[in-house]
């Protein structure tokens, strides 16, 4: 059963009582809240996610909660809580959304260790997976969103999760498109971004949703068929360069979320990584020239 | 799903390990839970282990206890190699070096050293060389916290430490003591017997404490520190430390005959309560019988064995806002009061309890 097959009145009742617990693979995320705002926009953001029975084991538990009483009356706030633990300030009540997602984030990059974690938005078609790794702000979340517009399986805009066997897996979550991205991504799939959260510590963000077509494969891993490090400049020429694998293995491991907890494991999955795939920057001002030269890059690993 | 008796599961599984085949699901959820938020989730697994059960654990929970084993595994090479990198610096200058409390569990290889959450090394150099000590660390690279200089005067004049050290990019810091109880504090044991009993390990020059002053200092840091939160895990320190050193019949009468030289019977008290009540630790009747001597008068002794009880059982992530605040508080007020005299104490408290309504800044982690 999916979350959208629930009405919304019983998904209220259920978040404020026992919980509903999403697949979200490769985790079950148990989530609580009695704030209704959050379950409106949970339900919006996760309709197409399948739900789990709640009796059976979560790997996360997360409750949105009201802020402390007083603050209820003047500026009221939400906390994010996981195993009774509140690991960041209280965001403002409104925004109980994207604190979610990031902190959803935030525990599975500090509980995953089974899997190396790379900093990379991931997509794939033909059986072929794409990372797009990069650094906040060079557009990864904007082109991966847009590469699933444009018909490939999205699978992440933040982790490459990496499992032992070399294949990535999908954690498959809304985008978090920035400022003006959202707008552009809205062009591209009407409808397919949700509401805009003006104002967070990150500018203005929405969530991009995740195409059902990439949600009913949500569980499924892809090999590695190339390495492209997106560098978006407003109004740059589209250039095409190679990156040695050399190169290409520091800047993977350097950002990823777990290269240093995993150790040996870590070091062999980006060898093998850099030793397969081509790796290439692909510098653009226009996202259609972007997709061309990616096509070009994952045909020619053939 | 009955997260709500998490606590009971996890004390009822470090008894006896055996009995998580008997567990299902929704037991297993709350019991990898609780065991996260009380930081023993990478022990609970070395436990599983070293019994022969973590394998046939469901998949779910088992990857859970696995990411965790390799968490704590990587700090604990951390913690070493910080250890290397400090003893790089002071050994050559002759400086006597001991390392304490986490990072020494893992230089004696002690079962559960690579099962901890280390955040800091923590060594101790002798009061004159203290000094000394912090110059050479800060001109080999580490750097001073800042802090709010009230904070700052508070360490260096009342405190058993210097402000953290950090080497900039590695996230465990260092702490630089120059004795195990701070100086203004009721305990006053002399720092020159803890390093006459010093033993050396490794060939880096490095010593830590003989195994029953270890167990001393762990447990003057668990009873009589100013924080309760979550101290389940110090426990867990003197519960291996038990069984560690504990199946020698001479450990035990030399403990308590040291407890008793040290001014550290009270401390060493508790710590046979507490270890028999929350762990069932294997302490021989003898010794329970005889430690008792430390207790407090009995009224006391019941409020406070009663009080560290109900702190010292496993948190229950269910429960948020957490239980037993005021208990907390009352135990933090009381710590102050046997570590400073009080006419520096009230000035501290209030201190600190305006400093809390200063604007200040944003502690907020980074999330992505």
């Amino acid at each position: 059963m999916k979350l959208a097959d629930r009405g919304s009145h019983d998904v209220r009742a259920a978040l404020a009582a026992t919980g509903l617990v999403l697949r979200i693979p490769p985790v079950r995320v148990r989530v609580r809240s009695p704030i209704a705002g959050f379950a409106a926009r949970l339900a919006d953001l996760y309709g197409e996610y399948e739900l789990h029975d709640t009796r059976d084991y979560a790997d996360i538990d997360i409750r949105m909660l009201p802020g402390a009483r007083l603050r209820r009356w003047v500026r009221p706030t939400v906390q994010f809580v996981v195993d009774g633990v509140t690991p960041f300030e209280p965001f403002r009540l409104d925004h109980a959304m994207p604190m979610f997602e990031w902190g959803l984030n935030w525990v599975f990059a500090h509980r995953m260790h089974q899997f190396l974690l790379l900093h990379s938005a991931v997509v794939e078609r033909d059986g072929r997976a794409l990372l797009l790794p990069a650094w906040p702000g060079s557009g990864k979340s904007t082109l991966a969103a847009s590469l699933a517009c444009a018909g490939w399986r999205y699978l992440s805009d933040e982790f490459g999760v990496v499992a032992a066997s070399g294949m990535v897996h999908p954690f498959a979550r809304p985008a978090a498109l920035k400022n003006e991205s959202i707008a552009v991504i809205e062009r591209m799939r009407p409808g397919g971004v949700g509401p805009v959260y003006p104002a967070t510590r990150k500018g203005a963000v929405a969530h991009f949703r995740v195409p059902p077509a990439s949600l009913a494969r949500a569980a499924d891993p892809a090999p590695i068929a190339a390495v492209v490090f997106p560098d978006f400049i407003a109004g740059a020429p589209l250039t095409v360069q190679p990156m040695t694998p050399a190169v290409a293995f520091l800047k993977l491991a350097h950002n990823a979320f777990n290269y240093e907890v995993v150790g040996e494991r870590g070091f062999r999955a980006v060898a093998g990584i850099v030793r397969s795939a081509p790796c290439r920057i692909v510098r653009y001002g226009d996202l259609a020239a972007a997709h061309g030269a990616i096509a070009d890059i994952v045909a020619g690993a053939a | 799903m009955s997260a709500a008796n998490g606590p009971s599961r996890l004390l009822a599984t470090l008894h006896d390990v055996a009995g998580v085949q008997r567990l299902d699901a929704a037991g297993w959820e709350s019991l990898v839970t609780c065991a996260r938020r009380n930081a023993v989730l990478a022990y609970l697994a070395h436990r599983l282990e070293a019994s022969g059960l973590l394998d046939n654990v469901p998949e779910r929970p088992r990857a859970a206890l696995v990411s965790a084993r390799i968490a704590a595994r990587r700090l604990a090479q951390l913690a070493r190699w910080e250890v290397h990198q400090i003893a790089r610096v002071l050994v050559p200058l002759g400086m006597p070096l001991l390392v304490l409390k986490g990072a020494a569990y893992v230089l004696r290889g002690m079962p559960h050293a690579d099962t901890r959450l280390i955040s800091d090394v923590d060594v101790m150099v002798p009061r004159s060389a203290l000094e000394d000590a912090e110059r050479t660390l800060v001109a080999a690279g580490w750097k001073g916290t800042v802090l709010h200089p009230y904070d700052q005067r508070y360490y260096r004049e009342w405190s058993h430490e210097l402000p953290p050290l950090h080497y900039p990019g590695r996230i465990i810091g260092v702490d630089v003591h120059h004795t195990i109880c701070p100086p203004v504090s009721r305990l006053r044991p002399d720092p020159a017997a803890f390093w006459s009993h010093a033993v050396r390990v490794g060939d880096e020059g490095v010593s830590v404490l003989a195994p029953g002053d270890a167990l001393l200092h762990a447990a003057v840091h668990l009873f009589f520190d100013s924080d309760f939160d979550g101290r389940f895990r110090d426990l867990v320190d003197l519960h291996e430390m038990a069984l560690a050193w504990g199946g020698d019949a001479a450990f035990w009468p030399a403990l308590i005959a040291r407890a008793q030289a040290l001014g550290l019977g009270r401390p060493l008290h508790y710590t046979m309560v507490l270890l028999t009540r929350l762990l069932r630790t294997p302490i021989p009747a003898a010794v329970l019988h005889d430690s008792r001597r430390f207790a407090a008068p009995r009224g006391v002794d019941g409020a406070m064995t009663h009080a560290l009880t109900t702190v010292l059982r496993p948190i229950d992530p269910a429960v948020w806002p957490r239980r037993h605040r005021t208990l907390l508080w009352l135990l933090y007020a009381r710590s102050h009061w046997l570590r400073m005299p009080a006419h520096l104490l009230l000035p501290h408290l209030l201190r600190k309890s305006l400093r809390r309504v200063e604007p200040g800044v944003d502690p907020q982690p980074a999330a992505r």
